[in-house]
C-alpha cells in the first residue's frame, strides 16, 4: 500500500520532506529498540513513542517504510535532519499506539 | 575520543577525576587508566550498561579487576553483532591512542539482564550503580519506567549536563556528568566533597555518608 494512502486514511502529520516512494507492506508496534530490531520486518510501518535520532537508525536497519510517532510528539531537529538525510519518512499523530495500530490493521496491513 | 586526548583535555579543564563509561564495554578502561596516570588524572573504572528495559545504568568500581569480572558476566547476556555501516566501528585502543582493533559485539544493544539483576550483580562485585541521565526521556530509568522503583537498592542518580532534578525524589543523591561522547563535550560535572580523592571517599559521598557529599551546580 502506498504511504500516501496511509497518511490520508489515518490523518497523519508528515514531518519529513523526503519523497513517499515506498510501499507499506506490514506494520510493527514497539518502543524497545532491541525488540524492534529483532522483530520488525522490511517494509513495516513502525509505530512508536520513541523520539530521538536512534529511532531513524533503527528504522533504517529494519527497513521500515515509515515511522509513526504517537502521542502528538514532534521530532527534534537532530531526529528530523537524520530522517530527511536517510530518506526515512516520519509521520505523527495525536492518537495512541493502540489506536494507530488498530487503524493500520483495518487498512489491511499485516505483520 | 582517545585516552591521551581525554586525559589532556580533562586536566586542562581542571578536572581531577573521571570515570570512563563506554556502552556495555570495559575494553578501553585499562588504557584510559594508564593514560590518566601520566597526566595525574584519577580514572575510575566504569561502564554504561543498557538493561533489558533499555535503561542506561552507570556502573562504577574502585579497581579494574571487578569491572572486568562484570564484563564477563555481561558478555554472556549481550546478544547481537554490530553493524558498522549503521552504527560505526567500535574501536579498541591503547594508552598511546593507537588503534588495536575493533569489537564486533553489539555494544549499542540491550543486555538480557533486568535493571534489578544488573544492580544485584554489580553490587555483589563491590561496584556502585547510578541510573544514568535520569532527566532524559529516552534510555533513562524515569523515561522507561516512569518512576524509580522504591525497592531498587540505589542511592544516587545522574542528571544530564543541563538536566534538572525536579522529578527526583528528595531521598536520592543527584550527580551530574558530562556524558561526553565527543571531546568538546568533556567538562566537570560534580564536585566531590571528601577527605581525599579515592574510591572509599567517593563511595561514601555517593551514599551521603559521614559528611562526604557530591555537589552539583
Amino acid at each position: 500500500m502506498n504511504l500516501k494512502t496511509v497518511v490520508e486514511k489515518l490523518g497523519l502529520k508528515v514531518f519529513t520532506t523526503c519523497p513517499l516512494k515506498r510501499e507499506a507492506t506490514g506494520g510493527y508496534s514497539g518502543d524497545l529498540l532491541s525488540d524492534v530490531m529483532a522483530h520488525s520486518r522490511e517494509g513495516a510501518v513502525w509505530v512508536t513513542t520513541q523520539n530521538h535520532p536512534n529511532v531513524v537508525a533503527v528504522g533504517l536497519l529494519t527497513g521500515a517504510s515509515a515511522i509513526i510517532l504517537t502521542g502528538d510528539q514532534t521530532p527534534d531537529h537532530a531526529t528530523l535532519e537524520r530522517a530527511n538525510l536517510e530518506g526515512v519518512p516520519l509521520f505523527g499523530t495525536s492518537k495512541s499506539g493502540f489506536q494507530v495500530t488498530g487503524e493500520l490493521w483495518e487498512l489491511g496491513l499485516r505483520p | 575520543m582517545t585516552p591521551r586526548r581525554i586525559a589532556k583535555v580533562a586536566r586542562a579543564q581542571g578536572i581531577c577525576a573521571i570515570a570512563l563509561a563506554d556502552h556495555n564495554a570495559a575494553l578501553n578502561v585499562q588504557a584510559m587508566m594508564e593514560a590518566g596516570k601520566r597526566e595525574d588524572l584519577v580514572v575510575f573504572p566504569a561502564m554504561e550498561v543498557t538493561s533489558k528495559e533499555e535503561v542506561h545504568l552507570l556502573v562504577l568500581f574502585g579497581e579494574l579487576e571487578p569491572l572486568l569480572a562484570w564484563q564477563e558476566i555481561l558478555w554472556q547476556h549481550l546478544p547481537g553483532e554490530n553493524r558498522p555501516d549503521y552504527f560505526g566501528e567500535q574501536l579498541i585502543v591503547d594508552a598511546q591512542d593507537q588503534v588495536l582493533g575493533t569489537t564486533s559485539r553489539f555494544l549499542l544493544g540491550a543486555a538480557q539482564l533486568s535493571t534489578d539483576e544488573v544492580v544485584a550483580r554489580v553490587q555483589a562485585l563491590g561496584g556502585l550503580v547510578i541510573p544514568a541521565h535520569i532527566d532524559r526521556p529516552s534510555f533513562s530509568l524515569l523515561g522507561q519506567l516512569g518512576f524509580i522503583p522504591p525497592s531498587l537498592p540505589i542511592g544516587a542518580v545522574e542528571l544530564s549536563p543541563k538536566g534538572k532534578g525536579d522529578l527526583v525524589p528528595p531521598n536520592y543523591i543527584c550527580i551530574r556528568s558530562s556524558d561526553a561522547h565527543y571531546l568538546t563535550q568533556l567538562g566537570p560535572g560534580s564536585e566531590l566533597v571528601a577527605a581525599e580523592l579515592n574510591w572509599q571517599e567517593l563511595s561514601l559521598a555517593l551514599k551521603g555518608k559521614e559528611g562526604r557529599r557530591m555537589e552539583i551546580k
